[in-house]
């Protein structure tokens, strides 16, 4: 039965190579003893009408093989959470640097305004091919776990170890006894992000943070001082780091945890930039120009001093804080420990 | 197909996949090969595609719940099945978990 032949010659393209020629005869003597009642039945040899509609009712080559296929996933089910959670986090984490370093190149000039489109167009295309190398990651751990379970034996029992003790605490609804939304929490990230961008564009364009007093500082005899920069960039990092740890909670779908824990560590890093300014070497903290010379009446004294007068200040109130923090976050402990005793 | 069709079919595979190994170790108390075996199943109302049947018969195999051998018969090779030993042991501790669900659904079902 030629037609037969030929089904069972396109299945075996599609057999795991190594055992294509026994499943390929256990099949043959299968179907020749399924065609031998029929035509029993029939009392006559099947038309070739009927031999393709027998074949359509076993299914199309390509289905039949593969029940054979040990693999029937790219991921499978114990891996998934995992590979779901990492995709998740790696294209908010590619849109958010993305979107950050093309604001940073377009204000600096580096990218011409009209590429504005081709980076709005372009960016689907990188998160795809972030989404394709993540998969393809996963999907490898997934083979390699699957022929050799002995070498990633771990992988399935990922899910197996973790204590309950180490469960987050239930999230305490807002004051109007709703819960923080997902939408809030997108919009800080997307807030602190947009906020980042500026920080960094900044120095390039001074007018964002003074206004039109931009120009005249240019103009002026005075300039920064090198403690001005190491501010700069600590507020950069306290920014971006904050940022990051807003992005992996959304990610992770713990936004609606304030978390005790992260206020406090972000309050103590909130103290660097404020340290740098109070510890500047002199309380110096802008300079005259080599060639300037100030309007009579102004000093930079004054203003040097006002500026670590303000430092002080903010360090204070910080410092108050993250007493607060670590007073309540202790106070809370105590209660945990009452309450399971 | 209705959605409340989709969902009953998807449903009642779900309910049936769980019972086509027990039916097919039990009914390989005697020796079968690929086809009789689907003729049999389905004489006794546990009608099963060879497209499910004959990967189940292999996957079983290569678990040690079966043995297999090629023979010739009616001047054709034909792979025979029948229950290996640890097939037989774990066939019968199947069968008293089958009961056991048996019997929780029928006092589910009666109140």
């Amino acid at each position: 039965m030629e037609l037969l032949d030929r089904y069972l010659e396109a299945i075996r393209k599609h057999l795991p190579w190594k055992r294509q020629d026994d499943i390929l005869a256990e099949l043959r003597a299968n179907f020749e003893a399924q065609l031998e009642d029929r035509e029993a039945e029939l009392g006559r040899p099947l038309t070739q009408v009927e031999t393709e509609d027998w074949l359509r009712e076993l299914g199309s080559p390509l289905r039949v093989a593969a029940r054979y296929q040990p693999q029937q996933y790219l991921i499978g089910p114990s891996l998934f959470p995992i590979y779901w959670m990492m995709l998740k986090i790696v294209l908010l984490w590619v849109a958010i640097i993305y979107c950050i370093s093309n604001a940073v190149l377009l204000a600096t000039e580096r990218l011409s305004w009209h590429a504005l489109p081709h980076l709005a167009v372009s960016l689907p295309f990188s998160l795809l091919w972030s989404a394709g190398v993540i998969t393809l990651i996963f999907a490898a751990i997934e083979l390699v776990s699957v022929h050799f379970p002995e070498k990633l034996s771990k992988v399935g029992a990922l899910h197996n170890e973790w204590s309950p003790a180490s469960l987050p605490p239930l999230p305490k609804p807002q004051k109007d006894g709703k819960r923080r939304s997902y939408a809030k929490a997108v919009t800080e990230v997307v807030a602190q992000s947009i906020f980042l961008s500026i920080w960094l564009i900044m120095p390039h364009y001074p007018v964002i943070l003074l206004g039109p007093a931009a120009f005249a500082v240019q103009a002026s005899p005075i300039t920064y001082a090198p403690v001005l920069a190491q501010f700069y960039w600590s507020v950069a990092a306290f920014s971006f780091i904050e940022v990051f740890w807003k992005a992996v909670k959304l990610a992770r779908g713990t936004w609606q945890e304030k978390g005790q824990v992260q206020r406090i560590v972000l309050a103590v890093l909130g103290l660097a930039p404020t340290l740098l300014m109070v510890s500047a070497p002199g309380r110096i903290y802008f300079l005259l120009k080599q060639s300037g010379a100030l309007p009579p009446g102004l000093s930079l004294d004054v203003l040097n001093q006002g500026i670590y007068k303000i430092s002080v200040f903010i360090l204070v109130i910080t410092l108050l804080q993250l007493a607060w923090e670590v007073g309540r976050y202790l106070l809370n402990r105590q209660h945990q420990r009452a309450a399971a005793l | 197909m209705t959605l409340s069709e989709n969902l009953f079919e998807n449903l009642r595979l779900e309910l049936r996949r769980g019972c086509l190994t027990l039916a097919v170790l039990g009914q390989l108390r005697q020796e079968h090969y690929g086809y009789t075996l689907r003729k049999a199943l389905a004489e006794r109302g546990l009608a099963i595609d060879e497209s499910t049947l004959y990967p189940l018969l292999r996957r079983l195999e290569t678990q040690g719940l079966l043995t297999s051998q090629w023979r010739e018969e009616e001047k054709r090779n034909k792979r025979f099945y029948r229950l290996s030993a640890d097939g037989e042991r774990i066939f019968t501790q199947l069968v008293d978990e089958w009961r056991s669900i048996n019997a929780a659904i029928d006092n589910i079902f009666a109140h």
